[in-house]
């Protein structure tokens, strides 16, 4: 009940995350695909479990059943006593901390249903264990079924019924006390455990590495390089489960009065829950940036700018998606330098950039580059197996580029899926009738970005300068394209192409309508850096040039000194002006 | 015993109770099918031709092909016929033609389509054809096979695959496969990255070797088998690419320099066949007598003052026109003539690509696109066919689109 409450309450948008993040067809291709490598069933079903995470109630509910039937096997199995009931939680505390320390990795994770993959393993194996402790003794059954569990357990379960064998291995020598017999079922069991593996490398599966034929289903923590502190809870579920066989039936008695006899329950129990609070992920950022990116694919753009509320230190994936909001808000050059300017690093060991992979499809989609988001999608689809969120947008951008039949393909598949078969038909009604695009909520505003000419390029993996580059260089006769145009150049911080897209932008302007307190900024900070004769006869409020001389004239006191001591002081006052954008974020961007 | 009779009677009944719908109405439309096999002509030995429809208008599908009093009836959401009733009727409907009658149904409501044929040619295919099979992407790439299927039926096989030799992060792309005239005992293909190198399988020795050296661009690259003699002919390439910021055909893959290069099988030997720096050689493929060698190239040239090659050839990428050229090759002496043209694409501002000659010698299809090398990212590209006797040269409009033809 605590897990749930927990995991619900405070993780509800990591849950839809990883769901969306693993996908499950309900097609016998997507069977098949899952079953190229020796643990695919364990992913397949995995899978399948995952996707209840849509709804993250019915997803908890799921999985905090398949945990109490966790704790439930371990008892029955290793007959666990009542005043040690407690220890059936300690596999569950190890399963819990193995995905909730996981923070950035859950987006780079490769193994597929990766939530559950463990702890479906590890009731398998227990459940496997019991129907071995409870056979006959005699050396033939369990032969066979040491044999059994090996030859198919391996290619359903990998390494999990691998560690099931090896434990059986141990196990027969507490469960019995004839020692030949015992020597013959542990070389069976051994030479199962190494040959098994070979075999199915040589003549079962193609797709394999011999490196990898031990340690198949496990999660792999390489990104450049190896992360071997993730495997620690791996590592812990296996001791824990060795010290059951190896103290099985061994009794401990206390014999004292009841608080005593119960104290070591209780003081299990608080370590156990101790130890899942230190090493759940906590990070702030890292569950603001999960919440805003479910907003925005609810396109609850007011909800974003709720959710970013109370950060200090934002991080850059947050200060990006808090423009994109403001953006779609047409509020964003009114309080787009209101907001917090320094951005912290991601709270992650991960050496990647996580602007690009996290929210990089996202951006791109937003601000119509659309072949930008297609090809983030292709690449992560390769790298990191095909999701849901990829899916959905490469359907988008199949779509708003009026590629219609790349757009059903996708939508066809994801009709597939449990959950996404009603945003698949909602998305429908656009490929049937693409004169809606332009109107429907989502998509009508992207419609309006879409005026980028054609160049060849690359964004080299840095998702705002690229964007920010590309809105620089054109002008477009729509108006909101414009206005874009022009942020981007205060951003490129080039006075000539500020001057352009500025001028097109003022021609766009109808009569009467205000120029935007930030780019008239702009163009008088440009202006006097330039030392326009005309600039002061332009009509600029008065209030812009007031800001002008007064930060000016504030920003020579820090001439000689380190550019963090003016930028400090200068915040409070300037942090919302174009003025303090350029002089003390320049070498920023 | 009897019980099992019983069942297998059942069985049978359930196979044979497909039934076409006594009542429907009738269009004179051809029916919208995926694949589109309407009017196709096959070979004798071809698998069964499995279809849908190719909308999502249609709930269920009824199929009769037939021919003569031999017929397969197949209901459900696709046609797919059973590969024995499929043999006995492409063997009785040998060079003549099926007949295939379409029912869809739509909300209970049948509709019968106008009948068309698939035509059986009394030819047979060879019964494999081999292909990589690869995730579609543009940069990364994670398992990859070079796979075989079988056209006889739907068995396929993976001959080699990438993560074989995939360790941690140094990952191994596998690419361009080729055989010496079909011949599955004498194949070739490139490992490019952990392990990498060109693997040479011939008459049942394999070796993996090395090409690269200081006088050539690049390992070999883009291979054409010698008709008979163990010889390999590569383009070697200096090979880029970026993505287009908006356009259709999103990526532009393009070569800064590339050479044509022969590798003697048996000897180990690399030679140089052209490396003019102001041509881009690519694609050679062999004529089938093995008496020349086709192949494209383009005539580029940097300015002296270019400092970066590739950012240059970038900016000026959609100038960069292929012609098709082909050289004498002497067997006695193992050495080749001068180039002569074939085909001036440069003249149409066009770029002709990746040469194939038939069998009998006489006719050259190839790619051609607006520009460019890399034809099958390029929408506007469609085949062309030149009669090497007459000179004459046509789109072949009966097999293109209005999308990518290479």
């Amino acid at each position: 009940m605590l897990i749930a409450f927990v995991l619900l309450c405070f993780e509800s948008d990591l849950l839809w995350k990883v769901q969306q993040y693993n996908l499950f067809l309900d097609t016998s291709l997507f069977f098949r695909d899952q079953m190229l490598v020796p643990g695919g069933f364990l992913s397949y079903v995995s899978c399948y479990f995952t996707q209840f995470f849509f709804h993250p109630w019915q997803g908890v509910l799921l999985l905090c059943g398949w945990w109490l039937l966790l704790m439930w096997l371990t008892k029955r199995t290793f007959r666990i006593s009542d005043s040690w009931t407690v220890l059936a939680l300690t596999p569950v505390a190890i399963l819990l901390v193995a995905n909730m320390n996981l923070g950035y990795w859950h987006y780079f994770m490769k193994l597929r249903g990766y939530f559950y993959v463990a702890t479906i393993g590890t009731t398998a194996g227990v459940a496997l264990l019991w129907t071995f402790r409870t056979l006959p003794q005699k050396l033939w059954l369990r032969s066979l079924f040491l044999m059994v569990t090996s030859a198919i357990g391996y290619p359903l379960f990998g390494i999990y019924a691998l560690a099931t064998v090896m434990l059986m291995t141990i196990w027969i020598w507490r469960l019995s006390q004839n020692r030949s017999q015992n020597a013959i079922l542990t070389i069976i069991a051994l030479l199962s455990i190494i040959a098994v593996p070979l075999f199915c490398y040589r003549y079962v599966y193609y797709q394999t590495n011999y490196d990898d034929i031990w340690t198949t289903a496990l999660p792999t923590f390489l990104v450049q390089e190896s992360y071997p502190q993730y495997y620690i809870p791996y590592y812990l579920l296996g001791i824990f489960f060795l010290l059951m066989v190896v103290l099985y039936q061994k009794t401990l008695t206390i014999k004292s009065k009841t608080f005593f006899r119960w104290s070591p329950q209780v003081i299990l129990a608080v370590v156990l829950i101790a130890s899942v609070w230190h090493f759940w992920y906590k990070d702030d950022n890292f569950h603001h940036e999960l919440a805003m990116q479910h907003c925005i694919e609810n396109t609850d753009w007011e909800g974003v700018l709720l959710e970013d509320e109370e950060i200090e230190e934002p991080t850059h994936v947050i200060v990006m998606m808090h423009n994109l909001a403001l953006m779609k808000l047409g509020r964003q050059l009114d309080e787009m330098y209101n907001y917090p300017k320094a951005s912290v690093k991601s709270n992650t060991v991960l050496p990647l950039n996580m602007v690009y992979h996290v929210i990089g499809r996202m951006i791109y989609y937003h601000y119509g580059l659309l072949n930008d988001c297609h090809r983030i999608c292709l690449e992560d689809g390769v790298e990191y197996g095909w999701r849901v969120e990829l899916l959905e947008y490469m359907a988008r951008c199949s779509l708003l580029c009026g590629e219609t039949q790349a757009a059903q393909k996708t939508l066809d598949l994801l009709r597939h899926t449990t959950f996404q078969d009603k945003w698949a038909d909602a998305m429908q009604q656009l490929v049937d009738n693409p004169k809606q695009i332009a109107e429907a909520r989502e998509t009508g505003l992207i419609t309006h970005m879409m005026h980028y000419s054609n160049a060849l390029g690359g964004d080299g993996g840095n998702v705002e300068r690229y964007v920010m580059t590309q809105l620089a260089s054109q002008d477009s006769d729509d108006p909101f394209f414009q206005q874009q145009a022009v942020v981007g150049a205060l951003w490129m911080m080039n006075p000539q192409i500020f001057w352009k897209r500025i001028n097109h932008y003022a021609r766009l302007l109808k009569k009467g309508d205000p120029m935007p307190r930030i780019f008239q900024e702009g163009a008088y900070l440009f202006g006097k850096m330039a030392n326009m004769p005309n600039i002061e006869k332009y009509p600029f409020d008065k209030s812009v040039k007031k800001t002008y001389h007064a930060f000016m004239k504030e920003a020579k006191k820090y001439d000689n000194q380190p550019a963090n001591i003016g930028r400090s002081a200068l915040y409070p006052f300037y942090g919302n002006t174009y003025y303090y954008e350029y002089y003390f974020l320049k070498n920023l961007h | 015993m009897k019980k099992i009779s019983l069942f297998t009677s059942a069985l049978l009944l359930c196979a044979c109770s497909q039934q076409l719908p006594s009542e429907f109405s009738q269009t004179d439309l051809l029916p919208h099918i995926y694949p589109d096999y309407v009017d196709v002509t096959v070979p004798v030995n071809i698998a069964p031709l499995t279809f849908e429809m190719d909308d999502r208008s249609s709930d269920e599908i009824a199929v009769r092909y037939s021919f003569a009093d031999e017929e397969i009836i197949c209901t459900g959401k696709k046609a797919q016929p059973d590969i024995d009733d499929w043999k006995h009727l492409t063997a009785a409907a040998k060079g003549k033609a099926i007949q295939v009658e379409t029912y869809a149904s739509k909300d209970g409501q049948w509709t019968r389509f106008k009948p068309f044929s698939i035509y059986v040619s009394t030819d047979s295919i060879d019964a494999y054809i081999s292909y990589r099979l690869i995730h579609p992407s543009y940069v990364a790439y994670e398992d990859l096979t070079i796979s075989q299927r079988r056209l006889e039926n739907y068995d396929e096989s993976v001959i080699y695959d990438n993560m074989l030799c995939t360790e941690d992060n140094n990952g191994q792309c596998i690419n361009c496969h080729n055989y010496q005239q079909y011949n599955p005992e004498r194949m070739q293909f490139h490992a490019r990255q952990n392990h990498g190198g060109t693997i040479i399988s011939y008459d049942g020795k394999t070796r993996k070797i090395d090409m690269r050296n200081d006088s050539i661009l690049s390992a070999g690259v883009y291979p054409a088998w010698h008709p008979e003699l163990p010889l390999i002919v590569y383009s070697t390439n200096l090979t880029r690419q970026n993505f287009h910021v908006n356009d259709p055909n999103k990526i532009e893959v393009y070569d800064i320099g590339s050479d044509l290069i022969a590798y003697d099988v048996e000897k180990n030997e690399v030679t140089n066949i052209e490396n003019d720096p102001n041509e881009f050689e690519v694609f050679p493929f062999w004529a089938p007598d093995g008496k020349s060698v086709y192949y494209c190239s383009a005539h580029f040239e940097y300015p002296d003052t270019t400092t970066n090659q590739s950012i240059y050839l970038l900016r000026h990428s959609n100038k960069v026109f292929y012609n098709i050229y082909r050289k004498s090759f002497d067997s006695a002496t193992m050495t080749f003539g001068p180039r002569e043209l074939v085909f001036a694409a440069d003249t149409l501002e066009m770029s002709a690509t990746l040469p194939r000659i038939s069998p009998d010698g006489r006719y050259l299809m190839f790619a051609m696109g607006k520009y460019g090398v890399f034809h099958i990212w390029h929408r506007d590209a469609d085949l062309w066919m030149m009669d090497l006797k007459t000179g004459e040269t046509r789109s072949m409009r009966e097999l293109n689109s209005p999308d990518t033809e290479s």
